[in-house]
This record gives C-alpha cells, sequence and structure tokens, in this order.
C-alpha cells in the first residue's frame, strides 16, 4: 500500500482492489500507517483519499495529539486507582476490627486454661 | 526536503476524584503509585530508573511497549507545594531523537469531599530531522518499526 502511494495519492477502494485482504483489515491497516505517520488520510464526500506522508510539522503535531490522548489515558487510570485505593483502604479497615475482636475471645479461653490447671 | 519545523500547543485536562486533595498529591508524589497508574494500558509500561521528587530533583524512567519500553522520559521538578502544585519540565526521547519538551502543571483543589486536579502541559514537539525529511528513505525506520508492530499485534486489537 506504501509503494502504491508513493507513486501518488489514491482512495481506500484504489488501495484495497489488488489486495486479497478484507476492505475492514485495508481499513484497520491504513489506521495504523496513519498513526505511525506513515501516511495522511482526508475524507471528501464519500470518498477518503491516503497519501504517502506527513511534512516534518505534522508530524509534530501528531505527536503532540499523542501526548494528549497518553495523559488523557493516564488521568483516568489514576481515577481507577484512586478508587481501588479506596476500597482496599476500607476493606483493611473492616479486617482490623475483626482482627482486634479475635485476640479479646482467645485471651479469655487462654485464662479459662489457667484457670483450669489452677484448680 | 523540508526545514527542521517544532510545533507548539497547550493542553489542559481537568478531572475530578473523590478522593482527598492529600491523597491525590501522593498519587503523583508515590513511585510506586506512579509507576501504577502512569502505563496508560495494560499493553504499556513505565519502568523508572530513578526518582528523586522534589524541587530540582529528577526522574528517568522509560515507557512504551510492554517488554520493549523504547521511550526515555526526563522529568525535572520545578515546583512542589505538598497536596497544591507540582511544576515539572518532561523531555521525551526515542533513540538518540529528542522529541517534546513540555512544562507540565499539576494543580490540585479541594472540591466538596473530593479534589479537582487541572493539568497544563505547555509542550513543544519536535519533528525529528529523519521524519523531517520526508522522503521514501527516511520511512525505513518507522516501517520497520510499524512491520514489528504488526506482528506482534493482531489487526483487531490496534484500537485500545
Amino acid at each position: 500500500m506504501v509503494d502504491r502511494l508513493s507513486r501518488g495519492p489514491a482512495s481506500v477502494g484504489e488501495l484495497a482492489g489488488p489486495l486479497s485482504m478484507s476492505l475492514a483489515a485495508v481499513v484497520q491497516h491504513l489506521q495504523v500507517l496513519e498513526e505511525s505517520g506513515v501516511i495522511r488520510t482526508a475524507k471528501v464526500g464519500r470518498v477518503r483519499t491516503c497519501r504517502i506522508g506527513p511534512t516534518g510539522l505534522q508530524v509534530a503535531e501528531q505527536w503532540i495529539s499523542q501526548r494528549r490522548t497518553l495523559w488523557e489515558s493516564r488521568l483516568d487510570r489514576l481515577g481507577a486507582y484512586l478508587s481501588k485505593q479506596e476500597r482496599d483502604v476500607k476493606r483493611m479497615q473492616k479486617k482490623k476490627i475483626r482482627r482486634r475482636s479475635v485476640p479479646v475471645r482467645r485471651y479469655r479461653n487462654h485464662t479459662k486454661h489457667k484457670e483450669q490447671r489452677h484448680e | 526536503m523540508n526545514e527542521p519545523s517544532v510545533a507548539h500547543e497547550t493542553i489542559v485536562l481537568k478531572r475530578r476524584y473523590d478522593a482527598s486533595a492529600d491523597r491525590l498529591f501522593a498519587a503523583f508524589e508515590d513511585v510506586n503509585a506512579r509507576a501504577r497508574w502512569s502505563a496508560p494500558s495494560d499493553k504499556t509500561a513505565i519502568v523508572f530508573q530513578e526518582t528523586d521528587f522534589r524541587v530540582g530533583g529528577r526522574d528517568v524512567s522509560r515507557c512504551g511497549a510492554k517488554g520493549d519500553p523504547q521511550y526515555l522520559v526526563e522529568v525535572r521538578y520545578l515546583d512542589i507545594v505538598r497536596g497544591h502544585r507540582i511544576v515539572f519540565s518532561e523531555l521525551v526521547e526515542h533513540g538518540a531523537k529528542r522529541l517534546s519538551a513540555s512544562l507540565v502543571t499539576v494543580d490540585i483543589h479541594r472540591d466538596g469531599s473530593g479534589a479537582q486536579l487541572i493539568l497544563t502541559i505547555q509542550i513543544a514537539s519536535f519533528d525529528g530531522e529523519d521524519m523531517a525529511a520526508g522522503n521514501k528513505a527516511g520511512y525505513g525506520a518507522a516501517l520497520n518499526n510499524l512491520a514489528d508492530y504488526l506482528l506482534r499485534s493482531p489487526v483487531d486489537s490496534h484500537r485500545q
């Protein structure tokens, strides 16, 4: 596809024509090529035209949009991390309460044993 | 041939979290916490090689695909106000190529029982000389990377 595009712009249909791939697979490959900055595409009406290679500036702009996406995902994951932390803290507190009540019973048993031995 | 160029942008992201401002701040301060949420997806990883969370301190990390994190990130902390603000510079490199330099401001405000985060990224993005050439030869490396990428990931999982 890149070889074909290096000879000039082409529509998605023209690119898919000679290939033994489904149109959906071609579109997905084109998406990857576009995300990697190898090609760029533009839709006019119902036809998406692909052409080779962005300029240096477009590469720089693509990098900026990648950084934005990266930080957006990070902030989502930060939110997930904070809620998980909150749940874990609550679980720990419950466990502590449970643990606190256990030694008291054991202590009682222990003293009973002692008392029995004394008897 | 294109001239080397630089693009500038200011990115502002706002979020509200159901967590106290102190807990939100701690998620940035604690390197273990940061390592957990900083990888943007399960397929990516961030590995801290150095960390020094204080004004003038430096973090060095590698991030990118799990098992092969190719980006080198150097952070310098410029200003830290506990529970309120973190300002740092961030340089991202790939191989010998510097991709971008940013000034990142993390602003934390109390908001009811939670906290609001305002993240401002002022970024200067460099094109990288081999890409700026914009010719077929320049795409060699990118195409090789792409080939590796396509081999590693099935077609239907490209979109995360």
